[in-house]
């Protein structure tokens, strides 16, 4: 149970590669942190360092207010759990889960009552004998994260720990941890490139590209409010859809135009517009996510025509491929609707969801703090 | 079901076979001689043409005799052979292996300066052919006083440590680093690690490289012959055998010599049989992930 406090942190490894960029990150007691970002963004280069696995190049760490960079990694007061468990082949469960209690010289008859009680949350009573190969994928990521229960730590650290367990397994398991952190009432600070599973676990999610954090927020803000263009497209399943556009401004309505077509922005969204970004023929990247796009099939010579290109029946929605002269956007519309390979379609926008970015910077024309 | 073999396939089998049995017979035959041999009396070793197995010469019939292994048996010196050759090729396997796993261990999992310099080098240490450092060695030992049986212990580490190393260090850089990595988060020092998780996970590589090491030691001449030549109480096994003079004075104790050598190939066979299984359990429990 403890906060912790990221300023400044920076990892720049020997062969050169900066790693990690200034990451300044708070982190509240009994928060489920998820670190996201593609491979090679430094999300477990931070973990690590966090562990204390990884010296710090630059900056500070702080563990409850004190002062780590120079602590090893048993003082720390974590536990970890590894993409692949590490978990130790030649000992048994018991043994495994043990393993750090006992170098702590715990009392026998206490490490058993820890064991067994993590076992029993775990459900793995049964396997306490047995030799790690033994058990299944589940089980043996079960028995990673018991030899990181049993140790109380103040933090929990796990570095994709799914990643190695089957879809259904994973959505299972998904939700266990969720569970097991509400249980716990610790500190957990998560690494994956699952923008879904930081999306369902995370009570707070930090998106890191480059070794750079591009924001910091609960699921629902991070979804709604992506601070530029990478997190918009990082965020959200099937990724949102970008299309070159320009703004334009008439009788006080802001449309904004791209090749296939065009749409008014509403008042509110207008009104989000800083001055400077209101200039006629601004260029900007329109960002519309496939399920603020609908479609029907096209009369006469309407605007925002499209032609399917592909249709993906998931059942309980659908995707279509929409060639939208040239540009090729994604919507998810309903599966009922009679929509078939080369249909000519009107694409219309939900225009209240329509995120807008500069082309240059990319980051979001829209986005507001505290929202 | 049977695949219709094409005569070329058949051709491809047979040849197949055939080098494996040549190489068979090419490995065996000099130990099934020196079975053969040790098996036969002075007047049966005299026979020509040499038979495959001892016969009576006058009637040929099948007749081994027991004889020259109960003469080596009962021959002090080379008993006492057999003991300096498990002391010395014990301590100094042991040794190896001690050493060479502490050292494989940091060559293989530790960060540090100068650890792929100090690799080679221990490599190039295989490099000199032992006759060029007996002299150095020899009168080092002198210098120091040390007896034989100290000496060779010390001197086969020469051939026997930088193997060990060299295959050990690799095998430890196969071991995930997340084993160590989540030791340590567990809390164990760097020693608890190496001692606790890594070295039982070696065990395989320990038996195999320990095995190979404890061969060459035990069939080393060179060193042995020179370092025992004013000791001749300290010698071991194949500078003994060498040294065999028979009951009968100004004759070669062919018999007897060949039972020699088949007696001192037993303890290996036998440690090969034992530690085979060893080898095969430890590599199908090392699997880390599945």
């Amino acid at each position: 149970m403890a906060s912790l406090d990221l300023v400044k942190l920076n990892k720049i490894f020997p062969n050169g590669t900066h790693a990690v960029k200034d990451v300044s990150l708070k982190i509240e007691d009994k928060e489920f942190v998820v670190l996201v970002g593609p491979s090679g963004c430094g999300k477990s280069t931070v973990l690590r360092m966090i562990a204390g696995l990884e010296e710090i190049t630059a900056g500070e760490l702080y563990i409850d207010g004190e002062h780590v960079n120079d602590v090893s990694p048993k003082d720390r007061d974590i536990a970890m759990v590894f993409q692949n468990y590490a978990l130790y082949p030649h000992m048994s469960i018991f043994d495994n889960m043990g393993f750090g209690l006992k170098l702590r010289r715990m009392p026998k008859n206490q490490i058993k009552e820890k064991v067994e009680t993590a076992a029993k949350i775990l459900g793995l009573q049964e396997f306490l004998d047995r030799k790690p190969k033994q058990l299944s994928g589940g089980q043996r990521q079960r028995e990673a994260l018991g030899r990181a229960i049993v140790r109380d730590p103040k933090v929990f650290l796990m570095d994709e720990p799914l990643s190695n367990l089957d879809a259904k397994l994973r959505v299972q398991t998904r939700a266990e941890l969720s569970k097991l952190h509400l249980r716990l009432e610790t500190t957990f600070i998560y690494v994956t490139h699952d923008q879904i599973e930081a999306m369902t676990m995370g009570t707070h999610i930090v998106v890191l590209n480059d070794g750079i954090v591009q924001q910091v927020a609960d699921p629902f803000t991070l979804y709604k409010f992506p601070v530029n263009q990478f997190v918009a497209g990082f965020i959200g399943s099937p990724q949102m859809n970008f299309v070159d556009a320009k703004l334009t401004e008439a009788n006080g309505t802001i449309s904004v135009g791209f090749k296939g077509g065009s749409i008014d922005l509403t008042p509110e969204l207008s009104a989000r517009l800083k001055d400077n970004d209101r200039l006629s023929a601004r260029e900007v990247t329109l960002g519309v996510r496939p399920e603020h796009l609908d479609v029907s099939h096209a009369k006469g010579d309407d605007e925002n025509i499209a032609i399917v290109e592909v249709t993906e029946l998931l059942g309980s929605e659908t995707h279509l491929f929409l060639n939208l002269e040239g540009d090729t956007v994604v919507a998810r519309v309903d599966p009922l609707k009679n929509i078939r390979v080369h249909d000519k379609v009107k694409v219309h926008f939900e225009v209240e969801y329509v995120h807008l970015s500069d082309r240059e910077s990319k980051a979001s024309l829209l986005y507001e703090e505290n929202t | 079901m049977k695949k219709s073999l094409k005569p070329y396939d058949i051709l491809k089998r047979v040849g197949f076979n055939f080098m494996i049995i040549f190489v068979l017979l090419y490995l065996l035959f000099p130990f099934y001689w020196a079975v053969n041999s040790s098996l036969k009396t002075e007047s049966q070793l005299f026979m020509t043409p040499a038979t495959a197995v001892p016969r009576d010469p006058a009637t040929l019939e099948f007749s081994p005799t027991l004889q020259n292994y109960s003469v080596v048996l009962r021959d002090g010196q080379f008993l006492r052979g057999l003991a300096n050759s498990t002391i010395v090729a014990t301590a100094s396997t042991s040794l190896a292996l001690i050493a060479g796993s502490f050292a494989a261990f940091a060559l293989g999992k530790l960060r540090f300066r100068g650890r792929r310099p100090a690799l080679y080098l221990i490599l190039a240490m295989t490099m000199f052919p032992q006759v060029t450092v007996l002299t150095g060695l020899y009168a080092v030992i002198t210098v120091l006083g040390l007896s034989a049986i100290v000496s060779m212990i010390f001197s086969y580490l020469l051939f026997t440590l930088p193997f060990t190393t060299w295959v050990l260090t690799s095998f430890f850089k196969g071991l995930p680093n997340e084993l160590m990595e989540s030791a340590q988060v567990d809390g164990a020092t760097p020693f608890q690690t190496f001692r606790r998780i890594l070295l039982p996970l070696t065990a395989p590589a320990l038996v195999t490289t320990g095995l190979l090491a404890f061969i060459a030691a035990w069939n080393e001449y060179l060193f042995a012959l020179t370092f025992t030549a004013i000791e001749p109480g300290s010698r071991t096994v194949p500078v003994a055998i060498a040294f065999f003079t028979g009951a009968v004075a100004h004759q070669e104790p062919f018999g007897e010599i060949m039972a020699a050598a088949s007696l001192v190939t037993i303890p290996l066979v036998v440690l090969v049989l034992i530690f085979q299984r060893r080898i095969v359990a430890g590599l199908t429990s090392g699997a880390i992930k599945g």
